[in-house]
């Protein structure tokens, strides 16, 4: 192997900022899932860096390829648990812990006592899932 | 001589931003914030909606839009320097009223107009909708969404005159108007194509809270100029 070509170069893409960026997101939006705004944030900073990290070139850089992925995962993720949390919502609040979770998070996060129902807007569940959409 | 392709165009967008988007992000940040002073300005002028009052608004805010939107040239110049691989300023922001702020003026004004006539039905809907709450906010906002996409389809000839201005400073507003419509002729789906292509970036910007479009609008903006810089090379 000749010494003076510098064959690894030819062949991967040289990372850039945007791409650590992307990676850096894409780790931390996969580390946070649980909380609901920040996973959605980075995620979609993780995915917008990763495009912008092309250099030129249709190649993506690997970090960029992991940040797009991390990214996705979350987005996807977090959406789908919002989704199911949203339509299982009337049966949870049966659970009296859950509820009592829910009644405590929501009295500490707006002051008062939150009737669950009304701020919810559950009347009654069969109408629940039809209103969620409209 | 063929044109380039969308990836291309882009490719150049992001390699010239490349080390610029500190400038770019400033520019657009002090455009936003520039741009909203009209309408903070109209709603201290005109704090009640008497019918008056709301016709006089209009005029203010016309006026001031005008005036404003010249500093669109300056966002010109700025993305057509970093195309170019020039140094970029921020004093570059405020050409158009430095140079020839008249036919800065007169492709604002034309850039308005077409604006403001777009938005009328739903200035009117809304204003009605504020006094007697005949209309559900659904027609509103089907009012407010297709005097957008009016808007963006009728500016389509005239989207390249900011350009023209910066790079044809010899040129009037007419003329420049003139020499965009001449460029964009048989370019109107392409260049609606290149926009929508953008959309995926712009709904990602907006789950990101809006953080997304530090980076987005930059590339955008970049993106168009490398369009325009293309455009005019293959009309050349």
């Amino acid at each position: 192997m000749n010494d003076e070509f510098d064959y690894r170069d030819m062949y991967s893409v040289p990372t850039n900022k945007f791409a650590v960026a992307s990676l850096a997101c894409g780790v931390i939006a996969i580390i946070t899932f649980a909380s609901l705004y920040l996973p959605i944030i980075l995620g979609s900073l993780a995915i917008i860096f990763a495009f912008l990290s092309r250099n030129g070139t249709r190649k993506l850089a690997q970090y960029s390829r992991i940040g797009i992925v991390c990214g996705s995962i979350t987005i996807v993720g977090v959406i789908a648990t919002v989704v199911y949390w949203y339509i299982h919502l009337p049966e949870l609040l049966q659970n009296p812990t859950y509820r009592d979770l829910v009644q405590r998070l929501l009295n500490n996060a707006l002051g008062g006592d939150i009737d669950l129902e009304k701020f919810f807007g559950i009347t009654d569940t069969s109408g629940y899932l039809f209103r969620l959409f409209i | 001589m063929p044109h380039q392709t969308f990836g291309e165009i882009k490719a150049h967008a992001r390699g010239s931003l490349n080390g610029s988007y500190g400038i770019a992000i400033l520019s657009f940040i002090d455009t936003m914030l520039l741009s909203f002073l009209p309408a903070y300005i109209v709603d201290y002028l005109f704090p009640n909606k008497s019918v008056f009052e709301m016709i006089g608004s209009e005029i203010v805010s016309f006026i001031l839009t005008c005036f404003v939107g010249i500093l669109e040239v300056g966002l010109s110049l700025i993305y057509l320097k970093i195309c170019s691989r020039q140094k970029a300023t921020i004093a570059d922001l405020f050409y158009g009223y430095r140079v020839n702020r008249n036919h800065s003026l007169m492709v604002c004004f034309v850039s308005t107009v077409i604006a403001e006539i777009c938005s009328l039905p739903y200035v009117i809907l809304s204003s009605h909708n504020a006094a007697n709450a005949v209309y559900a906010p659904q027609a509103e906002y089907l009012t407010l969404i297709c005097g957008m996409l009016l808007t963006l389809i009728l500016r389509l000839p005239i989207s390249q005159s900011f350009f023209i201005l910066v790079d044809f400073p010899e040129y009037s507003g007419l003329e420049a108007l003139k020499l965009s419509m001449k460029l964009m002729k048989g370019n109107y789906i392409r260049y609606i194509l290149f926009l929508l292509s953008f959309v995926p970036f712009i709904l990602l910007s907006i789950l990101s809270f809006f953080i997304g479009l530090l980076w987005t609008i930059p590339y955008i903006y970049a993106s168009t100029a490398a369009f325009y810089l293309e455009l005019a090379k293959s009309r050349k």
